[in-house]
């Protein structure tokens, strides 16, 4: 008990040092601020994969979602920041809501070739609408402003991500350790059970999708205020793809998974050296076969690991 | 007018085709492994790059197509050998995670060996013919003849050999055919066989109206999956007239309305999917125990 | 000829069988009785090569089953026709014939065709029907057919009259009948245990994963005890 604590505060410690070790370069910690962006996401497909057993192949699309309400609310209708991104956060749920009611009648790869429908037209429609940008993306996003505060440098945003991080990953931890994730569970597991023990299926299974959806809303918000670019290309199946893959290295149904995976997804091209940067996508590949075939919890499973030997000595 | 429908319809159906045959290697593994395979049309990508390779080295282009559909076929086999069969009893969720990495796994391979830039891939035709008021690519002519080709042979495969009969029939009942001993491995190695085949005919046909690029591949697939709901998932007719219906409808509506072309068959899907979801031709199947 | 010794086997983790002794000679019919959940469709399953036995031996003609294929069992003589017929609904009668006797040659299994034909007289009028457009009692006919396509020396049977009429029942069992004096040796499983005794030589009962009582049949039907819990009355 006492040794988890400490290693949290470890942790903790090492997260809030971070921009203070890369000091020399802020690039690395422009790296550092796509992970948390990415890992954001992946912990709401996490909670809707890993928890729910629900696919989906359309997780990018509520991103954009979320990236371009916010920043059409700020940049044409002059919205408060705070207010823009709540409206935001609101948008993507009531779009998992839409989404989440067809997973009641859908189920597996059907589920998974809806959402993966939706989500390509969702990137398709922004392309094709002029409030967007269309085809020439919107540009020049401002960065985040709370209460005249703007979060512009990276060493700034990196405070602000890791914060929310924090906040997202300790409010889906208590969610899946509740009655409702016991639920999630017990539906992923056996459905016919679930229900014969008098879970409300089709409750449970809404409210993953809404929000799993609001929190890749959220990161959505982020990446459009950090990047300042947001182009309906970068939200398309590819990266829906990419994130079901690092939430699935990272560990399904594992609350550090989606980080590990994140962290791992954009270190490995940087790791393997720039010649070789185009093999990073195969490696991942392999690691998502792996993980399937031989490590059910992924990346985690290091972390279990570790946990196990601490405890022993 | 109406030789504009005739047009509109004629290219439609070239554009179906390669749905159709795209949704039939998914189908052909769908029905009968119960496998959503995402890679089919990565693969289809792998082994266009192959045959761009082969042709740099001036080999004929016919030659490349069927060295081409071999590659297919082997790389199909291979895979359902050392990769699915070992894992066959995992979740179909875990299935379908499988073949998404595989897909990953091409698309690195295709990227790393021969560099993610696009570039131009010439069609094996490129003059055009007249039926009377339709105007044709000869390539897109060449799509519609070979797949008709190829539909027929499947379907003579499927109804009137032992090893087709026994794919239909692990199709209707895995359990029913292994306890008869059907030999069931020998027929997926066939079948995954001859879907990889299809799909790197596929890469080939339809790569000269884009340009070679890993991810080129990748809205045929989207269109695939599209055409097999609307035929049904289940049925190999279905994925080809799902396939047709869908090339012409959205050539169709393109014309009409240009904004709808990408989204039509996506919205069209999630329809089929609510409320018709055995689609057109598929029919209810008791799930294997 | 079908030789089993200290058989246990079930799914994943669940043992159903325990430590099962049996055997079957040449040109018997032998059932296997018990309630529900007994273990008798675990243990032709175990047979047939569908389920991997987890400790014992099953012998047929003195080879080892133990760990073939589901394929290499059928072609060493031993058909199992599960329970609930499995055949194949969008199939034509004569494709639900061929893909039982897929490993034969084409003149092996025309002759084949003639034989079940004139088992079965009525398959041969459906020969072009789907299977599943076939009452109740065609399919199951369709599935003893399917039986005795790859010329089987041992015909396991899993609930041959499960949700027949009895007029039904009674053909289906004369046919067993004929089969016997064709030669073929039966293990039959069944919950109709009075037909079931009637027809056989030898019979086991199981229970809960365990053999209760053996013996001749016409010795069984007379036990009291049979009559009570097996028998009804």
């Amino acid at each position: 008990m006492k040794k988890s604590i400490i290693i949290s505060i470890f942790i903790l410690l090492l997260s809030l040092a971070m921009p203070f070790i890369f000091a020399e370069k802020p690039s690395q910690i422009a790296y550092l601020n796509i992970i948390m962006i990415y890992a954001i996401s992946a912990q709401g497909l996490n909670l809707l994969l890993g928890y729910a057993g629900q696919v989906s192949l359309g997780h990018a699309a509520f991103m954009a979602i979320g990236g371009y309400t916010s920043a059409i609310l700020v940049m044409q209708f002059g919205f408060n920041n705070i207010f823009s991104i709540i409206c935001a956060i609101l948008l993507t749920g009531f779009c998992g809501l839409f989404v989440g009611f067809p997973s009641l009648r859908l189920s597996g790869f059907y589920l998974a070739i809806a959402t993966m429908a939706l989500g390509t037209a969702t990137a398709d429609i922004i392309k094709r609408l002029v409030i967007t940008g269309g085809d020439q993306g919107l540009r020049n996003i401002p960065p985040i402003n709370i209460f005249g505060y703007e979060f512009q440098s990276e060493i700034q945003k990196y405070y602000l991500f890791l914060f929310i991080l924090i906040i997202v990953f300790i409010l889906v931890k208590n969610l899946v350790n509740s009655r409702s994730g016991r639920a999630l569970r017990a539906i992923r597991d056996a459905e016919l059970t679930a229900e014969t023990m008098g879970i409300n299926i089709a409750y449970y299974k809404v409210v993953a999708f809404v929000a799993s959806s609001m929190i890749a809303g959220l990161s959505g918000v982020l990446y459009a205020h950090s990047i300042s670019y947001l182009h309906p290309v970068n939200f398309g199946l590819s990266f829906s793809i990419e994130l079901l893959a690092i939430t699935i290295v990272g560990g399904l149904a594992t609350i550090w998974g989606p980080l590990l995976g994140a962290l791992f997804w954009v270190l490995l091209p940087r790791l393997i050296g720039v010649r070789m940067e185009f093999l990073a996508t195969t490696l991942f590949g392999i690691m998502v076969i792996l993980s399937i075939r031989f490590f059910p919890r992924g990346l985690s499973e290091i972390i279990f690991k570790l946990e196990k030997k601490l405890k022993l000595s | 007018m109406f030789e504009i429908y005739l047009n509109l319809i004629a290219r439609g159906l070239s554009t179906g085709a390669i749905y159709g045959l795209t949704a039939m290697g998914i189908v052909l593994i769908f029905q009968t492994n119960n496998i959503l395979n995402w890679s089919q049309g990565n693969a289809g990508m792998l082994i266009t790059y192959l045959a761009f390779f082969l042709l740099t080295l001036q080999l004929p282009y016919p030659l490349v197509i069927l060295l081409a559909v071999i590659a297919g076929a082997t790389l199909g086999g291979t895979i359902e050998k050392y990769l699915i069969r070992p894992v066959r009893e995992k979740s179909r969720i875990g299935l379908l995670m499988i073949t998404l990495g595989l897909a990953m796994v091409f698309e690195g391979l295709a990227a790393f060996i021969f560099r993610p830039f696009p570039r131009n891939f010439d069609p094996l035709l490129k003059g055009s013919v007249t039926f009377g008021p339709i105007t044709l690519g000869q390539q897109d002519f060449l799509v519609i003849a070979l797949s008709t080709f190829i539909f027929t042979t499947l379907f003579l495969i499927l109804y009137r050999t032992k090893i087709g009969i026994g794919a239909r029939g692990i199709a209707e009942d895995w359990y029913g055919a292994r306890i008869l001993g059907v030999p069931v491995f020998a027929i997926y190695l066939f079948i995954w066989s001859i879907s990889f085949a299809l799909s790197g005919l596929v890469g080939i046909l339809v790569v000269p109206r884009f340009a070679l690029e890993p991810h080129f591949m990748l809205p045929i697939q989207v269109k695939a999956f599209s055409a097999a709901v609307l035929g049904g998932m289940n049925s190999v007719l279905g994925a080809i007239i799902g396939g047709l219906l869908l090339g012409v409808m959205e050539n169709i509506i393109a014309f009409h309305f240009p904004f709808l072309k990408e989204s039509f068959s996506l919205i069209l899907v999630v329809i089929v999917l609510l409320f018709l979801p055995t689609g057109l031709l598929g029919r209810k199947t008791q799930r294997r125990f | 000829m079908l030789k089993i010794e200290g058989l246990v086997s079930g799914y994943g983790h669940l043992e159903i069988l325990h430590s099962i002794n049996l055997s079957v000679e040449k040109g018997e019919i032998v059932s296997v009785l018990g309630s529900n959940g007994a273990g008798k469709s675990t243990l032709l399953r175990t047979i047939s090569g569908i389920l991997k036995p987890w400790k014992g031996t099953i012998t047929f003609e003195g080879r080892l089953l133990n760990n073939l294929d589901p394929i290499q069992i059928v072609k060493h003589g031993v058909v199992h026709v599960p329970e609930g017929r499995h055949i194949f609904p969008g199939l034509t009668v004569k494709e639900n014939l061929l893909l039982a006797g897929y490993k034969l040659r084409n003149i092996e299994l025309s002759e084949r065709y003639n034989f079940v034909y004139t088992m079965f007289p009525v398959l041969k009028e459906r020969e072009k029907q789907l299977g599943g457009t076939l009452s109740g009692g065609e399919q199951q006919m369709l599935a003893l057919a399917r039986g005795i396509m790859p010329k089987p020396s041992l015909l396991l049977l899993d609930e041959p009259s499960l949700g027949l009429a009895p007029k039904l029942v009674t053909l289906i069992f004369k046919a067993l009948k004929r089969f016997r004096d064709e030669g073929l040796t039966i293990l039959l499983v069944e919950q109709n245990a009075k037909r079931a005794l009637e027809i056989s030589n030898r019979a086991y009962i199981l229970a809960t994963g365990y053999l209760a009582l053996e013996g001749n049949s016409s010795d069984l039907i007379a036990d009291q005890n049979v009559k009570r819990l097996y028998l009804g009355r």
